[in-house]
């Protein structure tokens, strides 16, 4: 992406700071920049303009430079004259809302002051590629240098490669993988719990949607079990469910509950850890206004894991790269090429998942299929194409609104809950790989496999946060409490990010059509607007 | 341009917005209204029409909800959603009686 380099000076008087607004608006529309945080840019930049013209008048003049410094978008105001920086309100009764907007995306802008000229500088983020289509570029880049170097580096050269370079980076990232993944994943049940809570308090609603969101995750996941079980055919030991096997599931879920609180934190237990995310949750919620501090530091912690993840997912292209080039020099390409079953047979369940939905609302509501679909099919593309519920979340804002009815209210807090807890695709995706994993590494499924691996499944797919990359964090705790060796992460890896596309259209057209059934109980649906063309 | 239509009717005044309140714009309406309110105690800003808000509009709408809350009460109705995105990024929906 070219970004187009301008520069211009002019005093200070209204008609130059709404020039210099609508400029910058431009700019940030031309490096794509997201609505909502190029009107924060907009509005706290003005203040800032606002601010110098209170103290040195009208008649000052500022210079605007818009431009990139190695890819990197930067937009620069000069001023002359003493030293004052527009940052900081100094009791501005006017400009004190302006301080957080920009803290609030993570933009620091800067003031310098150099040789009589005040320097306002806001550097921003490069743009990025769509994380998926990252992932995906970089799955295609592993297959095809995994597939060359197979064939062009004779045995011995990269048994040596192996040993002194990519498995020590395989163990290193494995290793963050490991740090990372515990306390991210406690604190994101943590905070999920807490959130239920205040959903909770809205009433009836919001009860009945959390219940309904994991009763069909969990159906969902019964399904794909099923399915996965019948069609991928696991070994499976033939005493499914035998009077040890019966004691060593109780054994199991009873080792859930730890000695002490510490330990599964620094051994990254994760049914453990879930347990006490999940009673600490409860507590905090019983507590109410006592806790509320401790609540708000959960938050902060989360936020900073948040940011952590969000590194390691941008790890994560390398890593596929390098993960798949082993996985093909070890010998797993046949698990790779043979991973078309699994996803296939995702595609299918969750196909029939959505179809058993849309029929469902269709008769329900009096509508016809066709005519919800097509008022569907927009944001359920657009999910597709970002593989990502986030991305397409104002696109599935406006279907839920203008073209199914639902009231505003109950989006306000139902779609950002949905797109938190309600994930029957990517629960369907989890457990229809696991079972095929199992099934590549002769892994014997039994009835405590089969528990173990649905709930890992549900939780994992509801408390990770939505981000690309994110997969290989969950399907490597999951393998690991499966007892599916770390050999199958590269293939897991690759087909994460190939369900990644119909998890978010499927997860999201599904949370659309919960939303509408809720709206219809509670009053909250115009069928107006339902029943309108799409 | 900003079209400002007021009716003053005893302690009531009532200000419809029509355009764009941006660096230009807002100090004819911060004109209009420090004009206007004395002995005012309920004003009602209709912003069915009003298009755009920038930072210089948000200074006059907290300066004047700062004075109407000595002098009675200040409403904001009928706010479009491009206006109402800006009212909520900057925390006013929280600051403002918006209806």
């Amino acid at each position: 992406m070219k970004i187009e380099a301008y520069s211009e000076k002019a005093s200070l008087t209204g008609e130059w700071i709404d020039r210099i607004s609508e400029r910058i608006g431009e700019f940030l529309q031309s490096i794509h920049m997201e609505r909502t945080n190029a009107m924060r840019i907009r509005l706290a930049l003005e203040e800032a303009l606002l601010r110098w013209r209170d103290h040195f008048g009208q008649e000052a003049e500022v210079a605007l430079e818009l431009g990139s410094r190695w890819r990197r978008p930067f937009i620069t105001l000069r001023l002359e004259g003493e030293n004052y920086d527009p940052l900081v309100s100094r009791g501005n009764e006017f400009g004190e809302w302006a301080e957080s907007l920009l803290s609030g995306i993570g933009l620091v802008p800067s003031h310098s002051y150099q040789q009589g000229l005040n320097v306002l500088q806001l550097r921003l983020k490069r743009p990025r590629l769509n994380p998926a289509l990252m992932l995906l570029l970089s799955a295609a880049t592993g297959l095809l240098l995994g597939l060359l170097s197979k064939y062009l580096i004779p045995g011995e050269a990269r048994d040596i490669i192996l040993r002194t370079v990519l498995n020590p980076i395989q163990d290193t990232f494995f290793r963050i993988l490991n740090a990372v993944g515990g306390p991210v994943i406690f604190l994101s049940v943590l905070v999920a719990v807490c959130g239920a809570g205040t959903v909770v308090t809205l009433g009836k609603s919001g009860r009945r949607l959390i219940f309904r969101f994991l009763l069909f995750s969990v159906l969902a996941a019964m399904v794909a079990a099923a399915a996965a079980t019948l069609i991928l055919r696991p070994a499976v030991q033939r005493t499914f469910l035998s009077g040890t096997q019966f004691s060593s599931t109780l054994d199991y879920f009873l080792h859930v509950f730890p000695s002490d609180m510490l330990s599964p934190l620094l051994q990254s237990n994760s049914p453990q850890l879930i347990l006490i995310a999940l009673l600490l949750g409860s507590a905090l919620l019983v507590a109410g206004r006592k806790a509320n501090t401790l609540v708000r530091i959960v938050e902060q912690a989360n936020t900073i894991g948040m940011v952590m993840t969000e590194w390691v997912s941008r790890l994560t292209p390398v890593f596929v790269v390098i993960l798949l080039v082993m996985g093909i020099w070890s010998g797993s390409l046949d698990m790779l090429l043979g991973s078309w079953r699994p996803l296939l047979l995702f595609c299918c369940v969750a196909a029939l998942i959505l179809a058993i939905a849309l029929v469902t609302v269709s008769i329900r509501e009096h509508i016809s299929i066709r005519r919800l679909a097509g008022k569907m099919k927009d944001s359920f593309f657009l999910a597709f194409r970002k593989a990502s519920v986030g991305a397409a979340f104002g696109a599935s804002q406006i279907c839920c609104e203008k073209r199914l009815g639902v009231g505003k209210s109950l989006i306000s807090f139902g779609m950002p809950l949905g797109l938190v807890i309600y994930m029957p695709a990517s629960t369907i995706a989890c457990m229809t790989f696991s079972v095929y994993a199992a099934r590549c590494c002769g892994a014997d499924i039994s009835i405590v496999w089969i528990i173990t691996a649905l709930v890992l499944s549900i939780t994992f797919m509801a408390a990770t946060p939505p981000l690309a990359g994110v997969g290989l964090l969950s399907y490597s705790v999951i393998f690991a409490q499966l007892g599916i060796p770390g050999t199958m992460l590269p293939v897991a890896m690759v087909a994460d990010i190939l369900f990644g596309f119909v998890s978010a259209a499927v997860n999201q057209a599904l949370l659309q059509l919960e939303l509408l059934r809720e709206a219809d109980r509670t009053g909250m649906l115009n069928r107006d607007i339902l029943t309108g063309k799409p | 341009m900003l079209g400002i239509n007021k009716t003053i009717n005893g302690r009531k005044a009532f200000f419809s917005l029509e355009g764009r309140l941006d660096t230009v714009t807002a100090p004819e309406l911060e004109r209009e209204i420090n004009e206007s309110l004395a002995g005012v105690s309920e004003l009602t800003l209709d912003f069915e029409k009003l298009e755009y808000i920038s930072s210089a509009g948000l200074r006059v709408l907290l300066a004047t909800q700062k004075l109407m809350n000595r002098q009675g009460g200040m409403k904001v109705i009928r706010v479009k959603e491009a206006v109402m995105e800006v009212f909520e990024i900057t925390g006013f929906s929280d600051i403002l009686s918006i209806e």
